[in-house]
């Protein structure tokens, strides 16, 4: 039986031959025995219905709403509370504000200072964390709130910090989604060698975008899920290697970022993450 | 009774409902879990571990596709990452031992083309590997493929081709020796 053409590649009715055949063969070695239907489905009642009683009887809400009645309820709910708190608790007659410009490419964190300066914003002290070196420092916006001068002795939220944490806390299925996305086209945009050196720029200043990202959802309710926090931390890591190629590139330096990419199955991971995010969605 | 009702019914707590969805789908899933797997055990853990997943996440369904391809997506998505973290996958070679028992022509040449095959599939990038599992062991269409893996039809196409170019190399290889 001839099965190959003189420089090595099978025929076309060869190829159909073989194709079949291996599946064939394929089909006969991995046949599937019978599930244990009735095994499996007591594993799934109990952890899916007796343990997680409250996940599963959540449609108890009227028909006709909608499926965001009840976040915007929820929404609602909060907004008033806290205008509420705020009337009941806010000195008559002063307006504290602050206004600090959140930098491009950067994240911006007030510093550990417990003071806030009490009249000129052009005081206001903000520690500006650019990506590669928020690898080595601590990470995350942390909600705080700083005394007032001894005249008021009262305490307000930063309103900056407070913004940025609002945004944290907003990050849905779609915001991930789309992170992802763009995540996965950029790394397998990496040129495989060192020839090409026009896009690094446009490469790094990518990276050093999805970096501040990374570092956001890695802060935010999303990031608390263990899965996806050790495939952000992984992505934090790489992308500051690609963010890095602005700045200095040697001729290890692709190697290295692709190798992280192999070895820690960074692109599947990014795959089934997405996947996730829009069934969650 | 529909799907629709059926998942309406589940989300109130009805078990029977529940039941009903999983007997309908469970067959499935599992076939496919220890296509890709080649473990019964695993494929078990992963066709509970999807429906699990599926209940607890039903209210987010929006009923747009069948709710057959949306637990085909987690059911793939819950292999692989099962696969990935334990680490498995360099065990699941058929040794020459075990292939004795595969019903195929009672020769050792061809025990060993299946071997050989089997090999070649576990080295398959995993990509191409779930991509031709899917299509020509278990019957999938390149949509449900596509919808599976959230990958365009024509990328699906192109896996499988690849994956099976890789094989029938594998088989000319071994052919020629």
């Amino acid at each position: 039986m001839k099965f190959t053409e003189g420089d090595g590649t099978p025929m076309e009715d060869e190829e159909t031959k073989l194709n079949e055949m291996i599946r064939h063969a394929l089909s006969e070695s991995r046949r599937p025995p019978e599930p244990p239907l009735d095994e499996m489905w007591a594993q799934i009642e109990r952890r899916a219905f007796d343990e997680a009683p409250r996940r599963i009887m959540v449609a108890a809400t009227p028909a006709h709403w909608s499926r965001w009645t009840v976040p915007a309820l929820a929404a609602a709910a909060a907004l008033l509370v806290g205008v509420g708190l705020g009337w009941s608790i806010a000195p008559r007659g002063t307006v504290v504000t602050r206004f600090v410009p959140a930098p491009v490419q950067t994240v911006a964190t007030t510093q550990h200072s417990a003071e806030i300066p009490s009249d000129d914003s052009s005081n206001t002290r903000s520690d500006v964390r650019t990506a590669s070196a928020s690898l080595a420092g601590s990470r995350g916006t942390e909600a705080r709130t700083h005394a007032l001068p001894a005249a008021t002795g009262r305490s307000i939220p930063d309103l900056t910090t407070a913004r940025l944490a609002s945004q944290l806390e907003d990050v849905g299925g779609s915001d991930m989604s789309r992170y992802l996305v763009r995540t996965s086209a950029l790394l397998m945009s990496l040129p495989s060698d060192r020839t090409t050196t026009q896009s690094d720029t446009l490469i790094a200043n990518r990276a050093a975008d999805l970096l501040t990202q990374t570092h956001l959802l890695l802060d935010s309710r999303a990031g608390s899920d263990p899965t996806l926090h050790r495939l952000l931390e992984d992505l934090e890591l790489v992308l500051a290697q690609v963010a890095r190629l602005r700045v200095q590139r040697s001729g290890s330096d692709l190697q290295l970022i692709h190798q992280a990419l192999a070895v820690r199955d960074v692109l599947p991971r990014v795959h089934d993450a997405t996947v996730e995010a829009s069934i969650t969605d | 009774m529909t799907e629709a009702h059926l998942i309406t019914r589940v989300l109130a707590g009805d078990r029977l409902a529940g039941r009903e969805l999983y007997d309908a789908h469970a067959p499935r899933v599992f076939r496919l879990a220890f296509r890709m797997t080649c473990d019964e055990e695993l494929a078990r853990e992963c066709t509970q571990d999807t429906f699990v997943r599926a209940f607890s996440k039903l209210d987010k369904f929006r009923q747009e596709a069948a709710f057959g391809t949306w637990i085909h997506r987690i059911a793939v998505s819950t292999v692989l990452e099962a696969l990935r973290s334990r680490r498995r996958a360099a065990a699941r070679f058929v040794d020459l031992d075990a292939a004795h028992d595969v019903e195929t022509e009672d020769n050792t040449q061809d025990v060993e083309l299946v071997a050989r095959l089997e090999r070649a599939v576990d080295e398959l990038p995993e990509i191409y590997r779930t991509a031709l599992i899917m299509h020509d062991l278990e019957g999938y269409t390149h949509a449900a493929i596509a919808d599976a893996l959230s990958i365009p039809e024509g990328t699906s196409k192109t896996r499988v081709a690849q994956a099976r170019a890789k094989l029938r190399d594998t088989l000319v290889t071994l052919r020629d020796q």
